[in-house]
């Protein structure tokens, strides 16, 4: 006979601890705001009504810093004239352009074939009460200006004034014009 | 004792003697050895999808962007009425799956205090991560995930348990100096099981 030894050997590991682990990101994104701008409160410059002198010829003035009306020869009869006027205003803003349909402004005030000459003149203000000279517009350019940038707003107020001349007893009755279109671009 | 009780006490000792010498030669050990192991505790975390807090409008005064776990996304900024929030907020998203334990499986949420834009050299380019949020659910698409990120209970030999997890957050001190860009930082989750 041959012995056999039977051995059973249970293994049975230590405790033992098993971890894993996991990166999630956070993330968050910021930018500026854009900026946003407006031409407002637009109204027509009028030289109101002129009556034709009886000889030579009479010129009349709306004075765009003032608002004021003279006429030379003065005390010339003119009645319902008013400067024109708009804004700008706008938010986020560091520049911006107003733009003409025409290269300058108008010479002349026509009526069908007749016309008045005219000579603009512009003034600007930042409160609308004190107002100065603005520079002359041209090049399709009315105005070019700055403002504070991001997280600021602005704005800027504007009159449109100027001379009408060369009125006389042959002038044609009518009403003369002239149109100007003013675009806003901000950036 | 006579003549043949003796040869025959002598013929038994001679046999004897050669079978005791012949049998020590023959001896061998058969050794049969098993050895039994039990399935080891596995806990592993998967399904990682990031937090991000959407996209704001930056406006001129300081306020907050909040991720709430437990509620749908809305307009998650607060504090500065001139900022605005773009929408396309995301909870931070994982789950965990824990096999053949019997202890319970231990879960550590680290928030980074801050996040910040790449490459960031000062305090106009970090937000403060002021607090986290998390939640917790049965499965991914629960319609109601509860606050709180409870550890995993123990589920012992051969089962495994799935738990699905949000995660939130506040993120304060935003204006208008901060730079503009995208801000980033790691939210580290680790669990950790027993046998």
């Amino acid at each position: 006979m041959k012995p056999l030894l039977y051995i059973l050997l249970l293994c049975l590991p230590p405790g033992m601890l098993h971890a894993q682990s996991g990166t999630i990101a956070a993330t968050i994104s910021f930018q500026d705001p854009s900026p946003s701008c407006g031409l407002y409160g637009a109204d027509d410059l009028s030289f109101g009504s002129v009556r034709v002198p009886g000889s030579g010829t009479v010129s009349v003035t709306v004075n765009a810093q003032t608002g004021s009306v003279t006429t030379v020869p003065s005390g010339h009869s003119v009645t319902g004239a008013s400067v024109g006027d708009f804004y700008v205003s706008g938010s986020h803003v560091s520049s911006y352009v107003i733009g003409m349909n025409t290269q300058n402004m108008p010479t002349a005030l026509t009526s069908g074939s007749n016309t008045i000459p005219y000579a603009a003149s512009t003034a600007t203000s930042l409160n609308g009460t004190t107002w100065g000279s603005a520079p002359t517009p041209s090049r399709g350019q009315f105005y070019l200006g700055s403002a504070g940038g991001t997280f600021s707003s602005f704005t800027r107020h504007f009159r449109i004034g100027g001379t009408i001349s060369s009125i006389r007893l042959t002038t044609p009755r009518a009403t003369y014009s002239a149109t100007v279109t003013l675009t806003l671009t901000c950036s | 004792m006579s003549i043949h009780t003796l040869h025959r006490c002598a013929s038994l000792l001679i046999g004897l003697a050669f079978l005791l010498i012949g049998s020590v030669h023959a001896q061998t050990d058969i050794t049969a050895s098993v050895t039994i192991t039990r399935p080891a505790a596995s806990c592993a975390v998967s399904g990682t999808q990031d937090l991000t807090f959407g996209t704001f409008t930056l406006g001129s005064a300081t306020g907050s962007a909040t991720s709430t776990p437990t509620a749908t996304a809305s307009n998650r900024f607060s504090g500065s009425p001139s900022a605005s929030w773009g929408g396309s907020e995301q909870w931070g998203t994982f789950a965990v799956a824990v096999s053949n334990t019997s202890t319970a499986t231990s879960l550590t949420i680290s928030y980074p205090s801050n996040i910040q834009t790449s490459g960031c050299g000062n305090a106009n380019c970090r937000i403060t991560f002021s607090s986290g949020a998390v939640a917790n659910g049965a499965s991914a698409g629960a319609s109601t995930f509860s606050s709180g990120a409870p550890n995993i209970s123990a589920t012992g030999l051969g089962n495994t348990t799935n738990r699905y997890y949000r995660l939130g957050g506040s993120l304060s001190g935003i204006s208008s100096t901060k730079t503009t860009g995208t801000y980033e930082g790691d939210i580290t989750v680790s669990v950790t099981c027993g046998t």
